[in-house]
This record gives C-alpha cells, structure tokens and sequence, in this order.
C-alpha cells in the first residue's frame, strides 16, 4: 500500500486542480490588462492562453509489479501562449500612444471570452475537487467494511 | 508462538510513518507564503520496498523514513515552490492511509482478543 500508487487518483485530480489555478490567474491577467497600451515587450498587451497536455503517471500499468497503478498522470501545463489573432485598431486622437491618423492599438482580449474562460475554469476546478472528494468517501466506506469485524 | 499479531511491526512502523508524514505536509501548508521556502517530503516507499524484496533477514526496525528538501516541482517569483492544492491533496491521502492502517490493526486486535476470550 503505497503513499503513491494506492490514492493516485488524488495527485490526477491534484494536478486538475493546479492546471484550473493556473489558467484562473491567466484570465485575471487577460481581464487586468485589457485596456494596456504599453508593454515592456513594447506596443499593446496581447492576450495569454494556456495550453494543457495529459500525462502519463511514473508506475506504466503492471498488474504484476509491486505499485498497481493505472498510469495515468492527470494533466499539466504545456505552456503560456500569446493569442496570435490581430490586434484592434480603435480611433482615439487625445490618446497618448495614438499614431499620426489618432488611431491606438488596444489588446485583443474581449471580456466576454474572458468572463466564459473564467467559469469554465471556476467549474473545472470545482469538478476535479467533487471528484476528489468522492474518492474520499470511497475509502473511508472501504475502511468502514473493517471497522465491522471489530 | 509470537505474543504480537503478525506483522505488528510493519504496521506500526508505517503508522509512524504517517505521522511524520502528516508534520511534514502541514508544515508546508503553514510556509505556503514563505517566501524562499521549499517544501519538504518524506521518503520512505521506495526504501520500504527495496528492503521487502530482500528475501532474509527483514530488519524492519532500522528502517526510518528520510525527510528531505523537496525541489522537484518550480518556484514562484518569491522562491517559494509549494503548491497548496497538491499538499491539501497529500494531507487526504495520508489522512486514509492512517485510518486504514489503524483500522487493520485495530481489527488485528479485535481478532485475538475474540480468540482469547474464545467468543
């Protein structure tokens, strides 16, 4: 009975749980820069994404091997990319950073994307803790069944 | 005849396990802001196993488990590398741990006390 192999389906749903996070931060971050017109990079914020990959846990299914595993490793971060798509040109003469024609470059976040993003991710990480959670129950019922012999 | 259920010492020795364990994890969910801080783990499977394979002379009693500075997972822009959802899933899985252990000794008991009373 490892600390590992037994419960693997808390570190899946565990790291269900970081991705959500993560892409929660990546949204604040889409909606608190939505209107910034000045980057370091230079020119205007550029909407991020996140991108996910499944994995593969460390223990292959070995049905023989000492640490039974299924082998599944839940998911993990890819990677942070920039939204490749064109970034509106809004007409602002008073601006600052308006070009000669008083046009400024604004970000292409768009807040209704932005605001589905976030509940899906809100609902995602709900899901993964419910998951977890009946996981939970699950054993406490299987240790339960012992505590009837006593 | 042995006077202690069979396997007494294993289960004791990974219910110790489990409590140390338990220090550790909620020693990293305390230092979840510390900046600089790495969260520690404790090793203690893979050693448990290796001795297990070992066909004699199973001296369970020196085996102890190795707390050690976790850096496996990467740090934020504070230094700290502990993730709160991971640990707060460990404290569960450990929680279970424990119970079933405790329960399988405690059935182990139940069993001899019945034998001994002989209802």
């Amino acid at each position: 009975m490892g600390f590992d192999s037994t419960f693997n389906a808390f570190n899946i749903s565990s790291s269900g749980l970081v991705a959500e996070r993560l892409r929660m931060e990546v949204v604040a971050n889409n909606i608190a820069n939505a209107s910034v017109t000045r980057t370091p990079e230079g020119g205007a914020y550029r909407r991020k994404d996140v991108v996910f990959e499944s994995l593969l846990g460390q223990n292959p299914f070995n049905p023989e091997g000492p640490f039974a595993s299924s082998g599944f490793g839940g998911v993990a971060v890819a990677g942070i990319v920039e939204d490749p798509s064109e970034l509106p040109r809004v007409f602002n003469e008073g601006h600052p950073d308006a070009d000669q024609d008083g046009f400024v470059t604004m970000p292409n976040v768009k807040l209704p994307i932005e605001m589905v993003n976030l509940i899906t991710a809100t609902r995602a990480y709900e899901a993964n803790l419910k998951a977890a959670q009946t996981f939970s129950d699950m054993n406490q019922q299987a240790i339960a069944v012992l505590k009837g012999q006593s | 005849m042995a006077v202690t259920p069979s396997q007494f010492d294993l289960l004791s020795k990974l219910v110790d396990v489990t409590a140390m364990r338990h220090k550790v994890l909620a020693q990293n969910v305390a230092n979840v802001n510390t900046p600089g801080y790495h969260k520690m783990s404790v090793a203690f499977d893979e050693t448990l196993a290796a001795q297990m394979d070992k066909e004699r002379n199973k001296n369970l009693k020196a085996l102890q488990p190795v707390v050690y500075e976790d850096d496996s997972t990467p740090e934020r822009f504070d230094g700290n590398n502990v993730d709160i959802d991971r640990e707060m899933m460990r404290l569960n899985k450990n929680m279970l741990l424990n119970n079933t252990l405790l329960q399988i000794i405690s059935t182990k008991t139940a069993m001899m006390r019945r034998s001994i009373s002989g209802q």
